[in-house]
């Protein structure tokens, strides 16, 4: 039987779970959606999601890695064969492309954690953005030269992650997460604070807790709760599987999901407090509606906020370093997840050694992002994280349950496995949830999502465009899946063995 | 006292903290707390 990782302790599982799930859109997505979807009644769709998809979906994927104990591939594999081990490449191949550019955000965050004590940007934080640091091209599609001042940056990012993917499943990815994740916590908290005590923060309160009860008929803000936690919670993208894939025998598999769900929720609502306080505030001393001034991604981080340190009384270097390194540590903790899931899986299926898989694929994954650090990256950056998010997690996420819910009928497998080794039993509502609620609202939302691209291009960009970087890194994911299940593992005796031997004690 | 918050606004924030926040702490003080008892008294 071979010695696979372990996690230290549950502490260190949970922290790395959490420090996965907790990223950018945490901070820059979560409060935007929700003001933009009904304010304050948003948190009724939302908790709903989280409880009838998020923490279901959780459970279902803690559940995979820590039954069949291996990467996503290998856990699939173990599960149905071939039928089902695509499952695990697509999600890999998405991890995949969203490490590519996901590296390159947190470049860009490091930057301005040292832009923030001279407030380096100036009094134009817009141009000084697109233009100084990205030195952005004038048309999407060209790729321009190189930009040395994200490159530099960038390669540091993928340094990092050498390092901790290198020192393995304890002594790098826990370690990291162990230090990482509550240095994250002080330095939000802080930015929190502040942000609460500036004039005009309440009337930004305000307008992202107030309910517009009206927008709950609305199917479209559901199908937006459902979306959100879905591309929160690090569910459908092997991530999830390969962590509990590290976990002992006896794990609390269901109270776990129940604290990285919450955990996860409850560091957005800090996110949404501190990022509305700051909004309230740059209105109130602009003499405009928080509407104005409300953004969310690169745009509300790199231009709103810097214009916001600009205006802050007090206090204006610390707040700003603070939020960016925040950025970069919730960055780290999640793209270090996502390359996990590709380094194990190609160790398991080409039975290559853990120091060799992180050789090849962060090396690929590094090599590939210098394409974001071009002149034309942000075009190229921001088309595939549409198209490889849209069309990869959600249509992952909607075959998943399909297959494992209505074809296999795994559910009472999984239900079964969870509750011999979890204090808190799954019900009835656990398989309601993934067997109809996920499939049906997972569904609505590819619709509305097919029918918003053929009404028209996303964000006007020309056809030709999104046919060279949108759609074929989408489709290209799923293709390359099919590619690599057709692949033999390599004289493996981990596909079998390790296996049979937790069979035997269910 | 004047919060500069509707009421509503405040309603929705304390529905908030208190089911997410709450069910953070819930769900560790259910990890840490009552499994060891259970362990401790070998509660089944």
């Amino acid at each position: 039987m071979e010695n696979r990782s372990q996690w230290g302790t549950r502490a260190g599982f949970i922290l790395a779970a959490v420090g996965s799930a907790v990223g950018l859109g945490n901070i820059w997505r979560f409060p935007y959606v929700a003001y933009e979807n009904g304010g304050g009644a948003f948190f009724i769709p939302y908790l709903f999601a989280l409880l009838t998809a998020g923490i279901p979906i959780l459970i279902l994927e803690f559940t995979i890695g820590h039954k069949y104990r291996g990467s996503a591939p290998l856990s699939f594999f173990r599960l149905n064969g071939k039928k089902t081990e695509f499952l695990g490449w697509w999600g890999i191949f998405v991890s995949f492309v969203i490490s590519t550019y996901y590296a390159v955000i947190i470049a860009w965050a490091m930057k301005y954690t040292i832009y923030s004590f001279s407030l380096s940007w100036g009094k134009d934080p817009e141009a000084f953005f697109f233009g100084d640091v990205l030195k952005i091209a004038d048309n999407p599609g060209e790729v321009g030269g190189l930009v040395g001042g994200v490159a530099l940056p960038l390669l540091l990012v993928w340094a990092i992650c050498f390092i901790i993917l290198l020192g393995g499943v304890k002594k790098g990815i826990e370690l990291a997460n162990r230090i990482f994740i509550p240095v994250l916590f002080i330095l939000f908290l802080f930015v929190v604070i502040r942000a609460i005590t500036l004039d005009g923060a309440m009337v930004g309160l305000d307008a992202f807790f107030k309910p517009d009860i009206d927008k709950l008929l609305s199917p479209r803000v559901w199908v937006a709760a459902y979306g959100h936690i879905f591309f929160s919670l690090s569910i459908a993208f092997a991530i999830m599987i390969t962590y509990s894939s590290y976990l002992p025998k006896k794990s609390d598999i269901t109270n776990n999901a129940f604290i990285t769900g919450f955990a996860n929720s409850s560091v957005e609502l800090l996110a949404g407090i501190g990022v509305f306080a700051v909004l309230g505030f740059m209105a109130t001393s602009q003499g405009v509606d928080v509407g104005d001034v409300a953004s969310a991604g690169v745009g509300l981080a790199f231009v709103v906020f810097p214009e916001i340190i600009n205006q802050m009384p007090g206090m204006n270097g610390i707040f700003g370093a603070f939020f960016f390194l925040s950025l970069v540590l919730a960055g780290l903790t999640s793209l270090i997840s996502i390359c996990e899931t590709y380094i194990a899986g190609m160790a398991d299926k080409f039975n290559i050694s853990r120091r060799r898989s992180v050789f090849i694929g962060v090396g690929l994954s590094g090599l590939i992002s210098m394409l974001y650090a071009t002149k034309g990256g942000l075009y190229f950056l921001d088309v595939a994280d549409y198209f490889i998010n849209q069309f990869g997690i959600a249509v992952i996420g909607l075959v998943e349950v399909i297959l494992l819910a209505w074809v296999f009928r795994k559910l009472g497998v999984f239900e079964q496995h969870a509750n011999a080794v979890s204090d808190i039993r799954l019900g009835w509502w656990w398989k309601v949830s993934l067997t109809f609620i996920t499939p049906v609202v997972l569904g609505t939302m590819l619709f509305f999502l097919i029918k918003d691209n053929i009404a028209e291009n996303y964000e006007g960009y020309p056809t030709s465009f999104l046919w060279t970087m949108g759609w074929p890194v989408a489709i290209g994911a799923f293709v390359m899946s099919i590619v690599f299940t057709s692949l033999k593992w390599k004289n493996n005796t981990r596909v079998a063995t390790d296996y049979e031997e937790d069979k035997g004690g269910l | 006292m004047d919060t500069g918050m509707s009421g509503s606004a405040i309603l929705m924030m304390l529905v908030g903290v208190i089911i997410i926040w709450g069910g953070l702490f819930l769900s560790i003080f259910y990890a840490s707390v009552l499994t060891k008892f259970k362990k401790k008294f070998k509660v089944e």
